[in-house]
């Protein structure tokens, strides 16, 4: 086996450190130039989905209209916290410091969490500065669908109460936006089944096991098979929940026309912490006001059919609040027909975790008996070498435990720069472990300059999207 | 077709193969670094590039990751993916045994074959296979997931018992989060922060990297056996082949057909082809010893998966997993619509995508068995520079994961959990594997709940369902029934 200490080895992770010094410090002056005015640092955009999801899609259009038309003297780094119907990212900004450099990009979601109690936040706790682009809703059946309209698939569900399927989860938009359908014709139940998302409700739609759910229109256009495939492996848009009639899909009814006034859509708010300066959110209002008449986003948004408005001040939260109470009003009503009816869903479901914890409780006790009662002989399960652990042994087990958790704790408190603290516990890690014997010091303090400063060199300059503590 | 192969074989097509599959191999590798992190984060930067060019070089990251998870699975007890849990199991004791390179190169081999055999259904029979994914109804999939669990009891350890207490601690430890049912918070003990409980990648890291590392930093003086270079062949040769043909076609076939169902991901695909082998072989015992056959299937099967996963992906838009959420928010940003209409709309970019595949798979198996004998050496780097640098990546991954401390403290607590289940000789296997199928299960529960207004029944009169909860239910009895069979077969 070679040594990794010969002059090659050292010679490369000398360069590679002389580099990347160069690089940091040369960083540290840029960043000390900054003026006084905001934005002087990098604003970072927090997307509460996963990446590659329709609030990612569109939150990364319009970071491109911002740095082609160079709107921002900063970059911007989106951060996609998804998670928890979206309130692990919410919650993020919820806490930032109210400093305009921590922003979230979020749609009614926010509304319908608040409303249904999952976040005990909602939209009055944070400072809603646009709204840019909203999204139109159809209902969508399987095209070999009996249903025809939205009558159609009402009554049905009258007939045969809690039979037909609609997909939606509970606490979103479209559950609410069920449970208006089905007060706006008495009797009416549907069997709401979760989903996680537009393409799982299609593959369910296309199986056979929902009977209608609602989707966006670009989800609609985008699952829509080409002509000729046979209708059990295609979709029919059954009704567009909106007032008027929608170009891209000139033939598909709308709600008011087949006689509910039972309205659906969806917008991309852009939401900053409370307690945000006003200059700040006026600044960033106009900046997204340019970059919604950039052309390539009105082209990008045509295609993913977003609707390219754009709306600030009064109005707009007028707007957001209308949906608000009527997610607030369809709970309600929704909340007293099921105490009427008697069919709370907390009776109707098996609590899950319970019945986990109680066979992992019984399978506990098993474990125990079975040790106490020496029916289980424990194979050696120690690898060939491993001999009986000392107190010496265990306790640098420990020590090394705990200067990890230390250095978690100093980079969560952010006292001391990534790169300065990543260096040390490597090094003393690594000192401990080969117990600070000169020849290997050398090395390990290599290796500890390489990858802090390495990583955070990758983490800066070439995949931007995580920002280091 | 032929703009697609001409693309392909063009000389930036073959170099972005080339590098991304060994990045793949790379970010597979190390515990803390995934392929899907690398390719979220590398999405962005192929903005206004050729998109075949640039779906070349994702999807080859992609088959690289995969198969670089089983290299530290193998060498150092870690894995890199999920999906290489099960590999640990076979793999690193039969590095441990001298024959690191043997072991590895098997995994190769299997991934290899696995990835081929799911690349051949992707390019043939992708549309009506994934219309037939569809089919499956959710309590089908509920059975499934009971009957990978119940697997889960035959594998990892000498006790059946002591691995499923430990697969339901996995399940119960994944329950904190919002229910999938009433998607209200659960045993989140009233911190936001938990609304998405653990996620799984610090929770791998922890129980099998921190807690490896930790053993390590116990058992330091321990002198690593040298590599047995006699029975550590390098070089498979077609005795290997012909011995484990069987188990890899089957192995590969099982983690296909799991791999289309959407969300199932690549675990229930190695577990089910490993307990299929195990049940089958007339060696049972040998395997969780280092044995062949072990690996084989792992590898085969979670390899298989991946490929499966791209089926329903590319032929009607569903992504399985999260890595494909990823791959599909690529297309959308190079405005190919995927959905039913992205093959006939565009059709060179899947024929390229296709054939990306099909040539990551060669390129990662070259590059796998050019570089083993260097990555054999893996094993003898003196610990002191080589544990404080993975630790410092189990960090930073869990970390930039989501840019959260709440994953790392997951991540080390998780470590301290390991550590302590081994010491008491729990097996890590089944908790993970549990971790990972728990939520999957419980979502299909309760959506055929949901469907079914509480009625347990379809469990029953579907045809799939029922199969495979007969499955299960036969494999946690079995302990009681083998007797029977072996009792009665002297008097016959």
């Amino acid at each position: 086996m070679q040594r990794p200490g010969n002059l090659v080895f050292h010679s490369v992770m000398a360069i590679l450190i002389v580099v990347l010094l160069l690089w940091h410090f040369g960083l540290f002056g840029l960043a000390r130039n900054g003026g006084l005015n905001y934005p002087t640092k990098p604003i970072k955009v927090v997307v509460p989905y996963p990446a590659g999801g329709g609030s990612d899609t569109f939150t990364r259009i319009i970071e491109r209209a911002l740095v082609d038309d160079t709107l921002l003297p900063v970059p911007i780094v989106i951060q996609n916290l998804g998670g928890g119907s979206g309130t692990i990212g919410s919650r993020e900004v919820l806490e930032s410091a109210p400093d305009g450099y921590t922003l979230l990009m979020h749609h009614h979601a926010l509304l319908g969490v608040y409303v249904d109690g999952v976040a005990d936040y909602g939209p009055e706790d944070f400072e809603v500065f646009a709204r840019t682009g909203s999204m139109s809703m159809v209902i969508m059946v399987r095209e070999d669908s009996k249903y025809r309209t939205l009558t159609q698939l009402l009554e049905d569900a009258k007939e045969n109460p809690s039979k037909v399927t609609f997909g939606a989860n509970p606490g979103s938009q479209a559950y609410f936006t069920g449970k208006q359908l089905e007060l706006a014709h008495p009797g009416a139940r549907f069997a709401m089944v979760s989903a996680d998302g537009g393409a799982d409700r299609y593959a369910r739609l296309i199986g056979g096991h929902l009977d209608a759910g609602i989707f966006s229109l670009s989800e609609y256009l985008d699952f829509l098979s080409p002509q000729g495939t046979p209708p059990e492996q295609n979709i029919r848009a059954l009704v567009l929940m909106s007032p008027e009639r929608h170009e891209a899909i000139p033939e598909v009814e709308t709600s008011k026309e087949q006689g509910f006034e039972i309205y659906m859509e969806n917008a991309y708010y852009w939401w900053a912490a409370k307690g945000t300066p006003q200059a700040i959110q006026d600044k960033l209002a106009g900046i997204l006001e340019q970059a919604m008449k950039n052309e390539r986003v009105l082209q990008e948004l045509d295609r993913l059919k977003i609707n390219a408005e754009y709306q600030r001040g009064p109005e707009m939260l007028d707007r957001m609040n209308e949906v608000l109470a009527e997610m607030t009003r369809a709970k309600g009503a929704a909340e007293n027909m099921e105490v009427r009816d008697g069919t709370s869903k907390d009776h109707a479901f098996p609590d899950i975790p319970l019945y986990v914890i109680i066979i992992a409780a019984l399978l506990l006790v098993g474990v125990i008996v079975q040790s106490l009662t020496g029916q289980f002989k424990p194979e050696e399960n120690t690898f060939e070498g491993e001999s009986e652990p000392t107190v010496e042994h265990n306790g640098r087990a420990i020590i090394v435990f705990l200067m990890v958790v230390l250095y978690v704790f100093l980079l969560q408190l952010g006292i001391v720069p990534w790169t300065i603290l990543s260096t040390i516990m490597i090094f003393v890690i690594g000192g401990i472990l080969s117990h600070w014997k000169p020849s290997r010091l050398l090395v390990i303090g290599e290796l500890a300059l390489v990858f802090s400063l390495g990583t955070a060199f990758i983490f800066t300059e070439v995949l931007t999207g995580v920002i280091l503590p | 077709m032929e703009l697609a192969i001409q693309n392909l074989f063009s000389l930036e097509s073959l170099l972005a193969i080339l590098i991304g599959t060994a990045l793949g191999v790379f970010v597979g590798s190390v515990p803390g670094l995934t392929g899907t992190m690398l390719i979220a984060l590398i999405v962005p930067l192929t903005y206004g590039q050729d998109p075949g060019l640039a779906m070349t070089f994702l999807v080859s990251i992609y088959v690289g990751a995969v198969s670089g998870g089983m290299i530290t699975a193998t060498l150092l007890r870690m894995p890199g993916t999920p999906a290489s849990i099960v590999t640990t199991l076979d793999g690193f004791p039969m590095a441990r045994n001298g024959q690191p390179g043997r072991a590895l190169g098997l995994g190769v081999m299997a991934s290899f074959v696995g990835g081929l055999v799911s690349w051949i259904f992707l390019a043939t029979l992708a549309y009506p296979i994934s219309i037939l994914a569809t089919k499956l109804s959710y309590f089908a999939y509920f059975s499934l997931v009971l009957m990978a669990l119940a697997l889960i009891s035959s594998i990892g350890g000498k006790s059946r018992l002591r691995s499923l207490f430990s697969g339901f601690l996995g399940i119960l430890l994944s329950m904190p989060g919002l229910s999938p049912a009433t998607g209200q918070p659960r045993l989140t003990f009233g911190f936001t922060s938990m609304n998405d409980g653990f996620a799984a990648l610090p929770v791998l890291i922890g129980l099998f990297a921190v807690s490896q590392i930790l053993r390590e930093v116990i058992h330091l003086s321990r002198k690593a056996k040298p590599i047995d270079i006699g029975g550590d062949s390098l070089v498979l040769g077609f005795s290997d082949l012909k011995r484990h043909w069987i188990n890899l076609l089957r192995s590969s076939v099982i983690g296909t057909w799991i791999g289309i169902l959407p969300g199932i991901g690549a675990n229930i695909g190695s577990v089910t082809a490993y307990s299929v082998s195990k049940g089958l072989s007339k060696e049972p015992e040998k395997f969780g010893t280092g044995h062949e056959a072990g690996i084989v299937s792992s590898e085969a099967a979670n390899n298989g998966t991946i490929g499966g996963a791209l089926i329903p992906l590319l032929a009607i838009g569903i992504p399985g997993s999260i890595v494909e959420v990823v791959l599909l928010g690529a297309l959308i940003q190079f405005g190919l619509q995927p959905g039913p209409k992205l093959f006939s709309n565009n059709q060179d970019v899947v024929y390229t995508i296709v054939g990306a595949v099909f040539l990551a798979n060669i390129a990662m198996a070259a590059i796998m068995l050019l570089s083993m004998r260097q990555l054999a050496k893996l094993t003898r780097v003196p610990r002191p520079y080589l544990l404080p640098v993975i630790l410092f990546f189990c960090v930073i991954g869990s970390f930039a994961l989501a840019g959260r401390t709440f994953d790392v403290w997951v991540m080390l607590a998780f470590g301290l959990l390991g550590f302590f289940l081994e010491k008491i000789k729990i097996p890590l296997a089944p908790l993970m594997i549990g971790f990972v199928l728990g939520p999957i299960g419980e979502k299909a529960l309760s959506q055929g709940l949901q469907a079914s207004n509480g009625s347990f029944a379809p469990l029953f009169t579907d045809v799939i369902a029922l199969l495979f909860f007969l499955v299960s239910l036969t494999t946690l009895a079995f302990p009681w029934i083998k007797p029977l069979f072996t009792r009665s077969k002297p008097q016959e």
